[in-house]
C-alpha cells in the first residue's frame, strides 16, 4: 500500500474498511486491521494459552480465519467484538480438544465451598494486576467467558456462540465465574490482610 | 470503576411487584441481578446454592423458572436419553406452565456440540448443533 494510499484509509472505521474489502475486494486493506487489533488479539492468547509461540502461531491463524469469513460479518456488532469473539473460540476450541480441558469435570472438583453475596459486599478498586492473578486461578472457559464480558462488552448471546454453549448456559457460568472470583480473591488478598 | 467493581455492579433494578414477587418466591436468594428487556425482568441468582434464572412480565408473574443442574441429578430418563446423543456436558431444567424441559449440551464423539431439548417423557423435541 503506498503512504498516501495509507493515509486515506487510516482513519476509517473497521467496518467501513470491511465493507470496501467485500464490496470492491481492497484486500490490502485487511492489513489495516491486522495492525489495529494483532496486540490485542496477541494478548488474549497468551492470556487463555499462556505459551508465547503458540499465541503467535494463533494471532495468524486466527487473522486468516477472519479473512476468509469475513463475508460472514453482518454488521450486527463491531468488527472487534466479532474479531474477539472468533479469536476467543479459537483459543478455547484448543484447549478443549489438543489439551483436553474439560469444565464440568473441573467444576465438579472445584466445588465452590462458600458463595458470597455480591450485592451485600463492599466490592474495592483492586488493580488489573491482581485481578489478573486471581483470573489465572480459574477455568480457562470461566476466564474468557469474564473477559469477554468486562472487557470485550460482549452480549452473552454472542458469547454463547463463540463458546459453543447456550445462552442460558453462558449466563449461568458466568454467574459462577464471578462467585469463584470474589470467593478467590477475599481469601488471596483480603483475608491474608487481617493475619 | 474499574472492571472488578463493573463486573459487580447491578445496573437495573425491578418495580416494586416484580421484586415483591421474587422476594416471596425466592427469600434467601443471593447475588441477584436484573436486566430488563421488552418490559420483561429476568433475574439472574444463587439460590440454594445453585444458579438460577427467572423471568417475570412487568405485572410479577414469574413465567419462567431455569435451574442449573448437576450432571448426576438429571432424572435417569432424561440422562439416559442424552447419553445416547453423546458426553453430557451442561444441564438446565426449565420450568413453565406447570411443565418442565430438560435444555442440554452434549458433544458426539467427533466432539461437535449440540443442544437437546428433551422434555419430561424423555423425548427429544429439538436438537440444535452449538
Amino acid at each position: 500500500m503506498s503512504v498516501e494510499d495509507r493515509d486515506s484509509t487510516k482513519d476509517l472505521s473497521d467496518e467501513m474498511i470491511v465493507s470496501r474489502i467485500l464490496d470492491s475486494g481492497q484486500n490490502n486493506l485487511f492489513a489495516i486491521l491486522f495492525e489495529r487489533y494483532q496486540k490485542k488479539v496477541h494478548c488474549k492468547c497468551m492470556s487463555l494459552l499462556k505459551n508465547e509461540d503458540l499465541a503467535e502461531e494463533f494471532v495468524e491463524e486466527i487473522f486468516s480465519k477472519v479473512f476468509e469469513n469475513l463475508s460472514t460479518f453482518q454488521n450486527r456488532s463491531l468488527f472487534s467484538s466479532w474479531l474477539y469473539a472468533v479469536a476467543n473460540n479459537y483459543c478455547i476450541d484448543y484447549l478443549r480438544n489438543k489439551k483436553k480441558l474439560h469444565y464440568p469435570n473441573w467444576n465438579k472438583e472445584n466445588e465452590l465451598p462458600d458463595i458470597i453475596d455480591e450485592s451485600s459486599e463492599d466490592i474495592p478498586a483492586i488493580n488489573y494486576g491482581d485481578l489478573s492473578k486471581v483470573l489465572d486461578l480459574i477455568h480457562p472457559e470461566e476466564k474468557a467467558l469474564i473477559l469477554m464480558k468486562y472487557q470485550d462488552g460482549l452480549s452473552l448471546r454472542v458469547i454463547g456462540e463463540s463458546l459453543r454453549i447456550t445462552e442460558d448456559a453462558a449466563k449461568m457460568r458466568l454467574k459462577r465465574a464471578k462467585a469463584r472470583i470474589l470467593f478467590l480473591y477475599k481469601k488471596e488478598f483480603m483475608d491474608r490482610e487481617c493475619v | 470503576m474499574n472492571i472488578f467493581q463493573n463486573m459487580f455492579k447491578s445496573k437495573v433494578r425491578p418495580t416494586q411487584k416484580v421484586a415483591q414477587a421474587f422476594d416471596s418466591r425466592f427469600p434467601n436468594a443471593i447475588s441477584v441481578e436484573w436486566v430488563c428487556r421488552n418490559n420483561d425482568y429476568e433475574a439472574v441468582f444463587y439460590f440454594d446454592g445453585i444458579e438460577c434464572i427467572a423471568l417475570y412480565d412487568d405485572q410479577g408473574n414469574l413465567f419462567l423458572l431455569k435451574k442449573n443442574l448437576s450432571i448426576d441429578k438429571l432424572p435417569k430418563l432424561i440422562a439416559e436419553q442424552s447419553q445416547k446423543e453423546g458426553e453430557l456436558m451442561n444441564a438446565v431444567a426449565v420450568e413453565s406452565n406447570q411443565s418442565v424441559m430438560y435444555q442440554l449440551i452434549v458433544r458426539d464423539k467427533a466432539l461437535v456440540r449440540y443442544v437437546l431439548y428433551i422434555n419430561e417423557a424423555g423425548h427429544i423435541t429439538e436438537k440444535k448443533t452449538l
